[in-house]
């Protein structure tokens, strides 16, 4: 396994120091996990590379890369850059930068991230350290706080709004 | 040996290295998507933010795939193959096959399991193949209906119908099956019965009513 180490890249992370002080900074190897869609984890997932879920997990998923869920997850989620579609997700999401919710999916947890675009439906409190953008099919059901704020015609929120 | 193995593995079950490839293949860009070029950098406090765009390369395969940096702490329950690369502190269940390179503490059940380099520390329970490479180890009973051992098995091995052991293998344990053929070489610490299912040992040593 330690050829397969040296030859994968490993990307510099990017993160500033200043906005994660507390956080070690991580080498992301450029690998990409998979629990399959017939495939299901009673357990915690941890990985320094990407992961993708398209089944179900019922557990914490740690990863320094990104994750993509396309199936259900029930737990904790830490990651780089964050995906849902199709997805269903119970589960407190920490991402270093991105999260992207797509349409119809609905997280029920709070969000912590560095901006998150939605455009399905969030149950839970925002906390963005940049941006956050509602798509007009984006339904909100708890506080937001973020640097930013851009709402498209027809987004939901209900709850405090915190910007700036 | 390696070649040995690869050779056997395609014998007993037409496997073709699979291991192999999907090794190689966490190493190409399309097991992972690329984020690099789909990136739209954005300058935010000074620092710069990776926003993802596009992620539709992610991969469609249908197994699930443990890579070698992943380390999943809990059981796995699959019906489809399960490539382990990475660790596993836990139990993996599927109904297909188990191709394991790295670590499992836990017992296995599948259909077939193929193990190149693996530690496995628990019941390995096949209802079809096994091959075990040359620097693979289980510690734990193994039962299966085809093997092929080419690594150490501390353990009591319950094979179905015909058992192969390589010139590298270990057997610390009983071995029960219906057929075996060792190479030259081949190491075994315990009893080897072979061919007893239909076996009436009474009939068999049977003088007849005149003793």
């Amino acid at each position: 396994m330690s050829e397969n180490m040296e030859n994968t890249n490993i990307t510099e992370d990017t993160v500033n120091a200043q906005n994660c002080e507390n956080e070690i900074v991580s080498e992301i190897y450029d690998e990409m996990g998979v629990i399959g869609p017939d495939t299901k984890v009673y357990g915690n997932i941890s990985t320094k590379g990407h992961v993708t879920i398209l089944g179900t997990v019922k557990g914490d998923i740690s990863a320094n890369g990104n994750v993509i869920v396309k199936g259900i997850v029930k737990g904790k989620i830490i990651c780089d850059n964050i995906l849902l579609e199709n997805a269903n997700v119970q589960a407190n999401i920490e991402a270093k930068h991105q999260v992207s919710i797509k349409d119809g999916v609905t997280v029920n947890g709070q969000i912590l991230c560095g901006s998150i675009n939605v455009r399905g439906t969030v149950l839970g409190d925002i906390n963005a350290r940049d941006k956050v953008g509602l798509a007009e099919t984006a339904i909100i059901n708890g506080d937001i706080t973020a640097a930013y704020l851009g709402a498209a015609l027809g987004a939901k929120i209900n709850g405090r709004v915190s910007i700036g | 040996m390696k070649n040995n193995f690869t050779q056997a593995l395609r014998e007993l079950t037409g496997f073709d290295g699979q291991s192999d490839s999907s090794e190689t293949s966490l190493n190409k860009d399309s097991a992972a998507p690329n984020f690099s070029e789909d990136i739209i950098e954005e300058k935010v406090n000074s620092s710069s933010v990776k926003t993802i765009k596009d992620f539709s390369e992610s991969s469609q395969d249908s197994c699930t795939r443990i890579t070698s940096t992943m380390t999943i702490t809990g059981d796995i329950k699959s019906s489809d193959n399960v490539h382990i690369h990475g660790q596993v502190f836990g139990n993996v269940k599927t109904n297909a096959t188990v191709y394991a390179t790295d670590l499992i503490l836990g017992n296995v059940s599948a259909q077939s399991g193929f193990f190149k380099g693996a530690r496995i520390k628990g019941r390995v329970s096949l209802t079809d193949d096994f091959a075990l490479g040359e620097n693979s180890t289980i510690v734990g009973d193994v039962k299966c209906k085809n093997a092929h051992i080419a690594g150490k098995i501390k353990g009591n091995c319950d094979i179905e119908a015909s058992a192969n052991l390589t010139s590298t293998a270990l057997l610390s344990g009983d071995i029960i099956t219906s057929d075996i053929s060792t190479e030259q070489g081949a190491k075994i610490i315990g009893s080897i019965s072979t061919g007893i299912k239909d076996l009436d040992l009474d009939a068999e040593f049977d003088f007849g009513g005149e003793l």
